[in-house]
């Protein structure tokens, strides 16, 4: 034997190990170890193994590599002796997992202890597979475990019928082989035996319909007699438990008979009495009971109706609810959530109880009570409650404001009565925890502000106070500002005012002051100081008096080191100055925003949703033409941005670039002004966190991205003329493109048959002999499938016979084929032949279409193969 | 065969459980679970708050492993004493209860019964406390694939012993056969 493979006891490395003082003290130790032990596996040495395996175990337990001995653990297990077999077995449940292959390599062992003649390495293996065996072993070893099922050692067959639970989770499929075995195990007197078996059904009864059915019919007698006898039996010291004879069967039965019950009123009927036994019946003074009282309350709660055991259900919720124990009151609230689909009116009984659950100072517990509070709310109490929780806001933790403020915010999206209401809490809400409010959340207060057109005044008023106290909350500055900016003076002459109200005297200058304020407070955000930017544009044309002020204060900005606020302030600060003739028009107020387009967002129905990824791309629903206008503002900013040397030009520019778009919308030319600055609010508001379209500085950026990104395309197109943009949008833009892409606009005559396709046309694939294009079109309504036509053409001299497309397409779509209208294809592109796809996108949003292709046809009688792969299709499909 | 007691601990899961016993004070596990007054946890001690044991009924890789051990450490030890004994965590329900030093944890699904598991943690404890040896075979004999497999604690302390003696006779034969040899 080598005297240095041997190395040191376990208990020495232990201690050894222990003793380090510092980490990098006890990386040596364990380096040196398992060096030690690297070497005596690659000497093979026998005598030590185990104890190796050992120290590897517990090296592996501080963090450590170890998956160089794993071969040991297999080595181990192969060993004919009982105590390498046993901590071989340890190690492999230790060490590997499933998805490691050299776990493939034990099947074999496995098989052969399970056929093992001594009971305890039959029981070692049982274990190790229930443990980690992976779907392939279980197919491999179900027959084994079948077999053990009725083998005459009770501790045996219990470790197979858990055994066989691991088998059917990971391949449900063989559910049906232990229907009748399981069955036979619920007749057991051993408990163990029972206690697995009773599991073992339960799981069989959720893996497969035939199991569920049979146990129904065959099994659910017995388990209520079974039941019976367990809760009447006499004191039993084996088993015992504060009292009680073995809590877990009594659990474990009334799971099994839970799912028995469930939508089978007849099964449901036998076993009622039973379930009131057990709810009356079972101390509540010890841990053990009340387990036993909440699962009974939970298969009363499930199974088929019996008023009478609900009523006694709920009222053992209520004693639950009212007990000092906070694992008591979390289980109760637990099964509150459950019983309120049952009768939420009994649940109702505890709101006040709940309310108080929700101020606990534990978190679990608060967090049960809030979304039991949540559940509990309907019209008739929103009010009372929402103040409830609105007062607690003020003295909640800092780490449950959060949650309760989406909370909060969302009862009042959900159930508010009336505006004034809304409009009230929310702005509560904001003041207390603004900066916990999610940007939605905000977003939807200025669509419902924006829409409420008789409490403008009243909103702006009720901000400006708040804003005086609660200047840190982010988002109530945000709201304060855009609204300001909006309803100004409103704000000053006290217009609208309501009954409710307090008069306050506010001059032009004190609402300056407030969003100088907002944008000079060096904890505002990029998000903050820009719309701040903005309602000083929009200020200085209601107030004139202040004008100069505002200039000042927009000036500052010139030289911010973040791009957008200086864009923003050298274009407002150009507005101010040299195009005071447009001004008033430009900052007009919002029209008021369309409801349905934001819950339409918010809910991602729409076919546009807002890019992340570029940030220069803005996709809106077309058609809607109050928010298209946002590509041509972009336009508008960067012509004035970048027309520092003909700044005359750059202003007859600008109206030329109004004229041409206002043109064909003649009816709503005031209202597409008024849109322009108001967009960008609108952009902010709804391109969330992006930095805004404005943020490529240089033409050429923008246009390249409209290039990648249709939409914004699909909506200039869409606002100024139906004309189709595909050869302007996909040839290279060069230098000084601008004026080509207008020239584009108008110029282009309108294409008859480009019909509502907002998509252009991509040449999907080309060769020296064939190209195909793509046309895209989407069906309305379904923003995820998109329908192709491709069209193939032939470039060669050759005729092309038996012509057939193939396309396959990665898993996140569907694609479907028609078939194509010829499968000649003429030569010299005297013809062509068309087959329409329809893609469905199941990523839609996230991912781009992709596709790759193959196609086959005949030259002359012989074969011609191409393949491709198309990556350009538009985005947003 | 060496002592596995030593490196007492370990931690459980399936689909839905997990089970881990924290540690974070004491050396001494003789005393650590039958006195019940708490070991004061000395804090030089680079071992305090260390997992001892761990247990996975499901399949987590290494790394996720010592992600989720930190994550509930950082969970468990940070409640106060009079909390309810229950986490939410991933959707899944962390049951944890300490004794003297020790935490013992397990991860159950949403809809298991909290208290049982309570129940059960208390009965593998009173197992270590009479047969403080080997904590993994104790569990084995306990849990397997996750659910409880016996309820009554002389049987699990009776599989064990026998299965101790058989290592036990099985050293007294190779002692024996190697005096034998020379």
């Amino acid at each position: 034997m080598n005297p240095f493979s041997s190395g040191t006891r376990l208990r020495d490395m232990i201690r050894a190990i222990r003793a380090c003082k510092t980490a990098a003290e006890e990386r040596g130790v364990v380096r040196k170890e398992c060096a030690a032990i690297r070497a005596a596996i690659n000497e093979n040495d026998n005598d030590y193994r185990h104890r190796n395996l050992a120290k590897l175990m517990f090296i592996h337990m501080l963090g450590y590599p170890t998956h160089f001995g794993q071969m040991e653990c297999l080595k181990l297990i192969a060993s004919s002796e009982f105590p390498e077999k046993r901590i071989g077995y340890l190690g492999l449940m230790l060490l590997l997992d499933e998805r490691q292959e050299v776990l493939m390599l034990v099947t074999n062992s496995l098989k052969q202890d399970l056929n093992h003649s001594n009971q305890y390495i039959v029981g070692l293996a049982l274990c190790a597979l229930g443990n980690i065996c992976s779907a392939e072993m279980a197919r491999d070893l179900a027959p084994e475990v079948e077999r053990l099922l009725q083998f005459r050692d009770p501790n045996t067959r219990k470790k197979a019928a858990l055994c066989a639970i691991r088998i059917i989770r990971k391949v449900p499929d063989l559910a049906e082989n232990f229907i009748n075995p399981a069955a036979a195990l619920l007749k057991e007197k051993h408990h163990g035996v029972l206690i697995t078996g009773v599991q073992l059904c339960t799981d069989l009864c959720k893996a497969s319909a035939d199991a569920l059915e049979y146990f129904r019919e065959k099994c659910t007698e017995g388990l209520v007699k079974t039941l019976k006898d367990v809760a009447n039996s006499p004191y039993a010291p084996e088993y015992d438990i504060a009292g009680i004879t073995d809590p877990f069967l009594h659990i474990r039965l009334l799971k099994l008979l839970r799912v028995l019950g469930q939508g089978d009123a007849d099964a449901s009927d036998l076993m009622n009495d039973i379930l009131a036994q057990v709810a009356t019946k079972t101390e509540s003074n010890k841990n053990a009971g009340n387990a036993i009282l909440y699962e009974c309350v939970e298969t009363i709660m499930s199974i088929e109706d019996n008023g009478g055991l609900r009523v006694l259900a709920i009222n053992i919720l209520g004693r639950f609810l009212s007990n000092r124990d906070n694992n008591i009151r979390y289980v109760a609230l637990n099964m509150l959530m459950k019983a309120i689909t049952v009768d939420a009116q009994a649940v109702q009984r505890h709101r006040a109880t709940i309310l108080e659950c929700v101020k606990d100072s534990d978190a679990s517990i608060r967090k049960r009570a809030l979304e039991l509070v949540y559940l509990l709310i309907n019209e008739s109490n929103v009010k009372p409650l929402t103040k409830e929780l609105i007062d607690y806001l003020e003295v909640s933790d800092q780490e449950f404001k959060g949650d309760l403020t989406a909370k909060i915010c969302s009862i009042i999206a959900k159930f508010s009565p009336e505006k004034i209401w809304y409009i009230d809490q929310m702005l509560k809400v904001l003041s207390e925890a603004g900066n916990f409010v999610k940007d939605e959340v905000w977003h939807a207060l200025i669509v419902v502000i924006s829409n409420a057109s008789d409490l403008h005044g009243y909103t702006v008023r009720a901000l400006y106070r708040a804003l005086q106290t609660s200047v840190e909350q982010e988002s109530l500055v945000r709201v304060a500002v855009w609204c300001i900016g909006e309803y100004g003076d409103m704000l000053i002459n006290n217009v609208g005012m309501l009954d409710i109200e307090d008069p306050i005297t506010v001059t032009e200058s004190d609402a300056v002051d407030i969003i100088e304020l907002a944008i000079k407070r060096h904890t505002s955000d990029l998000t903050t100081k820009a719309m701040s930017l903005i309602a000083l544009l929009k200020l200085s044309s209601r107030f004139p008096s202040c004008s100069e002020r505002i200039r000042d204060i927009i000036v500052q900005n010139r030289g911010n080191l973040v791009l957008e606020l200086q864009q923003r302030s050298i274009e407002f600060n150009s507005i101010i100055q040299k195009h005071q003739n447009i001004r008033s028009a430009l900052v007009e107020r919002m029209p008021v925003l369309d409801e349905a387009t934001f819950i339409g967002r918010r809910a991602g129905s729409m076919p546009a949703t807002v890019s992340t990824s570029n940030g220069a791309s803005l996709n809106l629903p077309n058609g809607v033409a109050k928010p298209s206008a946002a590509p041509l503002v972009d336009l508008l900013d960067l012509s004035l941005d970048d027309a520092p040397a003909p700044s005359s030009s750059g202003g007859d520019f600008l109206q030329d670039l109004l004229g041409v778009d206002l043109s064909p919308a003649s009816n709503q030319s005031g209202t597409n002004q008024a849109s322009k600055t108001g967009t960008d609010v609108l952009l902010d508001l709804l391109s969330i966190e992006t930095p805004p379209v404005q943020s490529s500085s240089s033409p050429p950026d923008v246009l390249s991205s409209i290039q990648d990104n249709k939409s914004p395309v699909a909506s200039l197109e869409e606002l100024a003329l139906p004309s189709s943009l595909s050869g302007q949008a996909t040839t290279p833009v060069g230098a000084a493109p601008m004026m080509d892409l207008l020239d584009g606009f108008v110029s282009n005559p309108p294409k008859p048959e480009n019909n509502g396709s907002v998509y252009p046309s991509v040449v999907a694939f080309e060769s020296s002999a064939l190209r195909i294009t793509f046309d895209f079109s989407k069906p309305p309504g379904n923003p995820q499938t998109t329908s192709v036509q491709a069209t193939f053409t032939n470039l060669s001299p050759n005729v092309y016979t038996d012509f057939i497309f193939q396309a396959a397409v990665p898993k996140f779509l569907q694609l479907h084929l028609d078939p194509a209208s010829s499968n000649t294809l003429p030569a010299t592109g005297n013809g062509s032949i068309t087959q329409n796809l329809r893609v469905t996108n199941s990523q839609h949003g996230k991912k781009s279409l992709v596709m790759r292709i193959r196609i086959a046809y005949k030259i002359n009688d012989k074969d011609v193969l191409e393949e491709g792969q198309i990556s350009n299709f538009p985005r947003g499909l | 065969m060496d002592d596995l007691s030593l490196f007492s601990l370990f931690l459980f899961t399936n689909n839905t459980i997990y089970f881990s016993i924290f540690r974070p004070s004491c050396r001494n596990k003789s005393n650590l679970i039958k006195t019940k007054s708490l070991v004061s946890p000395s804090p030089q001690s680079q071992w305090q708050g260390k997992v001892r044991l761990t247990k996975w009924y499901s399949t987590y890789s290494q790394k996720e492993r010592s992600k989720v051990i930190r994550e509930l450490t950082g969970i468990i030890l940070s409640r106060g004493p009079k909390l309810c004994n229950f986490v939410e965590w991933r959707g899944l329900k962390v049951v944890y209860k300490r004794y003297a030093g020790l935490y013992f944890s397990m991860c159950i699904d949403q809809d298991d019964n909290e208290l049982e598991t309570l129940d059960i943690i208390h009965h593998y404890v009173e197992m270590l406390d009479r047969y403080f040896l080997n904590a993994y075979y104790i569990l084995d004999e306990l849990l397997l694939a996750g659910e409880l497999q016996e309820s009554s604690r002389r049987t699990i302390a009776r599989l064990v012993a026998a299965q101790d003696s058989l290592v036990e006779t099985a050293r007294e034969q190779a002692s024996l056969l190697g005096d034998l040899v020379k």
